[in-house]
């Protein structure tokens, strides 16, 4: 094998790495983009949101009245 | 957001706005503690006063007993599950407000009121206002209770209220944590605090096979009674019956009771009785000095009373209670 054909084998190789890692790149960043934890959020854990008026509702139409408690503090 | 804490019964249940306490009828709303056990009664009853058990209370007297839903402890052996472990919501309720149930009482030639079958601490409102009433009417008040309760609203109560049966269901800290999911000492407290303030208390113990049947809990029960609140505080035993989510043991043995009665007496009770087992011994009143039958019963029935203002017909001996 000649000096110029080694010169044009590793350009060729070269070239092919550029390559797939070009593919290799974007194959990994459209996956990232498809998946549901594809994004980094701060996500804050609240319990579910008390629905106050249903629940004084379903009092209500049991027939029962709330009347005032004693021995209790507000925190 | 606002958090208020029910301070009524040792739990002291932190609510949100729209949460319930562990009673089941003590609710968070609009930032006040507000309760749904209030003149909506689930059971209303007249039964004898000895059905309570209170044997040393004006015998063979008529009991106006009244419950709501729910109940502050979980006892796996409930024998009245289906109200306390149940919401207002759930029940068959019966409007009967404080004044009504007096009105009822009397009409009904009851001697007393009774708070019961589920535990009145969490009907706590209700039953005092109606207590107040009754006074006034010279009715007497009893509450039949598992005593967990704060001493502050226990004491206030107690200027109203005439007698106490508290259930005392073991003697150990563990019985109580895994049959009821409650604590020991405040019970304890509660008992100690009423007869302190000189309130007629009588005690149950519910005998639960593998539960609390050893001669040593019962041995121990005994002793802690005669040490802190004296022989003369009546003891029932109680047969338990598979209820709840005991089911798979079985009643409690007549011997397993009668047994339990032999160590009290030898620990140095002075009346000890044996419940939910009619035509047994126990079921009687004895003199302690004489030892002769005094009250003489079949189940909840009197057929014989010898007790002549409050001491023994026979020898004289004064018999603590409510006689007049």
């Amino acid at each position: 094998m000649t000096k110029s054909a080694d010169h044009l084998f590793i350009v060729f190789l070269i070239i092919s790495v550029a390559v797939l890692a070009t593919v290799i790149t974007k194959d990994v960043m459209s996956v990232r983009a498809s998946s549901p934890f594809s994004e980094r959020k701060t996500v804050i854990l609240q319990a579910p949101a008390v629905d106050i008026e249903k629940i004084k509702q379903e009092i209500r139409e049991a027939g029962i009245a709330p009347h005032p408690a004693r021995y209790w503090k507000e925190l | 957001m606002k958090i208020v804490e029910c301070q009524l019964c040792p739990r002291h249940c932190r609510l949100e706005e729209g949460q319930r306490g562990e009673c089941g009828v003590r609710i968070h709303l609009d930032g006040q503690m507000k309760t749904l056990a209030y003149g909506n009664p689930c059971a209303v009853h007249v039964d004898p006063i000895e059905k309570k058990p209170l044997f040393h209370v004006l015998p063979s007297s008529g009991s106006f007993s009244i419950a709501t839903a729910g109940c502050n402890l979980h006892c796996k052996y409930c024998q009245n599950w289906q109200i306390s472990q149940r919401r207002p919501e759930e029940t068959h309720n019966t409007d009967l407000p404080p004044e009504k149930v007096v009105s009822q009482a009397l009409h009904n030639h009851c001697r007393s009121i009774a708070y019961t079958y589920s535990d009145p601490i969490i009907f706590y409102e209700y039953m005092l206002d109606t207590a107040k009433i009754a006074k006034q009417k010279r009715l007497l008040n009893v509450m039949i209770t598992a005593g967990y309760i704060e001493p502050e609203p226990l004491l206030e109560l107690c200027p109203y209220m005439d007698a106490f049966n508290v259930d005392l269901k073991g003697i150990t800290e563990e019985f109580y944590r895994k049959m009821s999911e409650a604590t020991l000492a405040p019970v304890l407290t509660a008992i100690s605090l009423l007869r302190r303030e000189k309130k007629w208390v009588e005690l149950t113990n519910l005998i639960v096979p593998k539960w609390n049947d050893q001669d040593s809990d019962i041995r121990n029960l005994c002793r802690w009674i005669v040490e802190n609140v004296g022989p003369d505080v009546p003891l029932h035993f109680s047969r338990f019956w598979p209820m709840h989510q005991l089911k798979n043991l079985p009643p409690t043995p007549e011997s397993t009771l009668s047994r339990a009665r032999e160590i009290a007496l030898a620990e140095g009770i002075r009346y000890c009785y044996v419940g939910n087992i009619p035509r047994h011994e126990g079921n009687h009143t004895y003199c302690p000095r004489d030892h002769k039958v005094l009250i003489k019963r079949i189940g909840y029935k009197i057929l014989e009373n010898h007790i002549v203002d409050g001491k023994c017909e026979f020898c004289g001996e004064p018999i603590p209670g409510i006689w007049n």
